[in-house]
């Protein structure tokens, strides 16, 4: 049975003020990227904007679910249909507006509604994001290095670098988690 | 301090969460796409998923959480706060990002903080969850169960359990009553033989080492300056008087708001019956408390003393309104007594039963006060006929109080401290003179 209007009012008034915040995150960093996606490849269909919106809202709402996903896939679907620059730094901006989405998406399952993190759990999710981010500039950069000297096949040479860049992330994790040992 | 057992929960291993496929559905997707056609920037879009993958996956807890949580004062006082604690520990090696308590509880309890949600980030292999929990209202309040959930690192696993239920109990609030008459009957000399029980008196018992709440004139100054340590004069108790508390507890009415708002008329009994024995029972006077009319019929055998009236606070936090009538057509309280007794009555006076109790008692020679503990809001109702059927019965219960009154019971209102003073007089007068007990 759904519980009637007033009950769900409640229910909205006890979702902590953080919870407003990060939703509003996620909601804007899919929404932000798919009007980036749109703008620079020409066009913004306004319906793939609501849909985008929509299952975006959805998704906070609902963030063990797997709506974040689908709100993934019609990014990455609308990045396929109308980009015209696929190594421009559009394709990193998309990326890192997607690593914020689905990080928000992923904090915000791992606590109920009324729930508020701390500073310190806020902190640490920072500093992950912003390692993954490197990551993936340090990729996007491998892409426009082998873009300039024109090499053929270079999915390929790109995945290469990628597992590189993959091995660098697990290098410095397992330095991370050495040191905490250690302390 | 004291701590209650701890519960120990321990849950079925973790699972992959929704965020965690999502990582890897994308990042599988979009290596494989950007391989098969050629597409380098779906590898760079793919790069933040698959690091998180691979972050996630080298991460993987693979303990078994264990999770202890304890209640850190197991009895507390109406308005008082307690902390509730968990502990989860894993393994020392595995990484548990953060874990989540979220409490479910009785309406008579607030958490801090609200909504009783509290998430803690891990330090080391353990996770330490607190709670502050505040009783708002008196009784057996209960902690239902404890759902703490626990997530690796990025939210890629998941592992979850609950506790056992963690009842506690909220004595009454110290109410306020102090009461200046002696409810003694002067009987004159009572004889050769003096009380068997220690307490405020004249005559000498010994001399001992002074206790947290020894008058200072019992000091006695040159023993203490001999032996360096203060000692004090110890006497045994005068005449010691039974303080028989009987609370009607056939039904509770008008709405309870808890600590902080308005009480119904079992809060106002069991709190005005709490500060009455709290009052006596300390000072070496025998304090018994009875109920009827509650689902079950809690009775506290006359005694003196802290551990007394420990006794009966714990049996009025398990008062439940029973409309129960059997204990008063049973006879059990108006069975005649001996000895020196004054019974405190506290009753809303809506049950024509419980002033029948008490015109009994009068009629046995026992002292009887009823102190009426009807709130004032109980008339106050949204739906006209429920408020005119109270009015009606407000009427009723005039004369039926004035009946009693007539009958030589005092009914008097609870006012907190000297609510009793002219009452208790009353009584000590009475017991002077000539008595007619029927037998």
């Amino acid at each position: 049975m759904r519980p009637d209007g007033p009950a769900q009012l409640r229910r909205l008034l006890r979702v902590s003020p953080q919870r407003w915040l990060l939703a509003a995150t996620a909601v804007i960093a899919a929404v932000g990227t798919s009007i980036l996606v749109g703008v620079t490849g020409g066009g913004l269909p306004p319906l793939v904007l609501a849909i985008v919106g929509a299952l975006a809202v959805t998704a906070t709402a609902r963030p063990d679910t797997h709506t974040a996903l689908v709100v993934v896939g019609v990014v990455v679907w609308q990045w396929l249909v109308v980009t015209d620059d696929p190594t421009g730094p559009v394709v990193v901006a998309t990326a890192l507006g997607l690593l914020v989405f689905h990080t928000t998406i992923a904090l915000m399952a791992a606590a109920p509604v009324t729930a508020t993190f701390g500073t310190d759990l806020l902190l640490r999710w920072l500093a992950r994001a912003a390692v993954v981010g490197g990551a993936t500039v340090a990729t996007w950069a491998l892409v426009l290095l082998m873009e300039t000297r024109r090499a053929d096949g270079n999915a390929l040479l790109t995945f290469a670098g990628f597992v590189v860049a993959l091995i660098f992330v697990v290098m410095l994790l397992a330095r991370a988690s050495a040191s905490r040992s250690t302390r | 301090m004291s701590t209650a057992e701890p519960n120990a929960a321990q849950g079925p291993p973790w699972r992959p969460t929704p965020a965690h496929f999502r990582a890897v559905a994308v990042a599988v997707v979009l290596v494989a796409a950007a391989l098969v056609w050629r597409r380098p920037d779906l590898l760079v879009i793919a790069t933040p998923f698959a690091a998180v993958t691979a972050w996630a996956t080298m991460t993987w807890p693979r303990c078994s959480p264990t999770f202890d949580d304890t209640l850190e004062h197991p009895t507390i006082r109406e308005g008082d706060a307690t902390r509730w604690r968990g502990i989860l520990r894993c393994s020392h090696g595995d990484t548990i990002d953060h874990a989540v308590a979220v409490l479910d509880h009785d309406p008579w309890i607030e958490t801090r903080p609200v909504h009783g949600a509290v998430v803690s980030a891990s330090t080391h292999d353990r996770v330490v969850l607190e709670v502050s929990v505040r009783a708002t209202r008196w009784g057996i309040r209960e902690i239902d169960r404890v759902n703490i959930s626990a997530v690796s690192t990025w939210s890629a696993f998941h592992w979850s359990s609950a506790t056992a239920p963690r009842p506690f109990a909220a004595l009454p609030a110290p109410g306020m009553f102090d009461v200046g008459a002696s409810p003694r009957p002067s009987d004159g000399l009572v004889g050769l033989h003096r009380s068997t029980r220690a307490g405020d008196g004249n005559e000498f018992a010994g001399v001992r080492t002074f206790r947290v709440g020894d008058r200072m004139r019992r000091i006695n100054w040159a023993r203490s300056a001999r032996t360096r340590d203060l000692q004090v004069n110890a006497t045994w108790a005068d005449l010691d008087t039974h303080v028989a508390l009987v609370i009607d507890a056939t039904d509770d009415f008008g709405a309870s708001d808890g600590i902080d708002g308005s009480a119904s008329s079992l809060d106002a009994s069991v709190r005005a019956g709490g500060a009455i024995a709290e009052h006596y029972a300390p000072r070496g006077e025998r304090v018994s408390l009875s109920t009827f009319g509650a689902r079950v019929v809690h009775e506290v055998p006359p005694g003196t003393g802290r551990a007394q009236l420990r006794r009966i606070l714990d049996a009025m936090t398990r008062i439940r309104p029973g409309n129960d009538l059997r204990a008063i057509r049973a006879g059990r309280l108006g069975r005649p007594t001996t000895g020196a007794r004054m019974t405190v009555m506290l009753s809303p006076l809506i049950a024509p039963e419980a002033l029948d109790l008490a015109m009994r008692l009068g009629r046995q020679g026992v002292g009887v006060v009823v102190i009426d503990t009807l709130p004032d809001h109980v008339a106050e109702h949204d739906d006209e006929l429920t408020a005119l059927a109270w009015r009606v019965r407000l009427l009723e219960r005039r004369r039926e109080v004035r009946m009693v009154t007539a009958a030589g019971i005092p009914v008097v209102r609870w006012r907190g401290p000297g609510s009793l003073d002219e009452v208790i007089r009353d009584i000590a007068r009475r017991t002077t003179g000539p008595r007619l007990v029927r037998r």
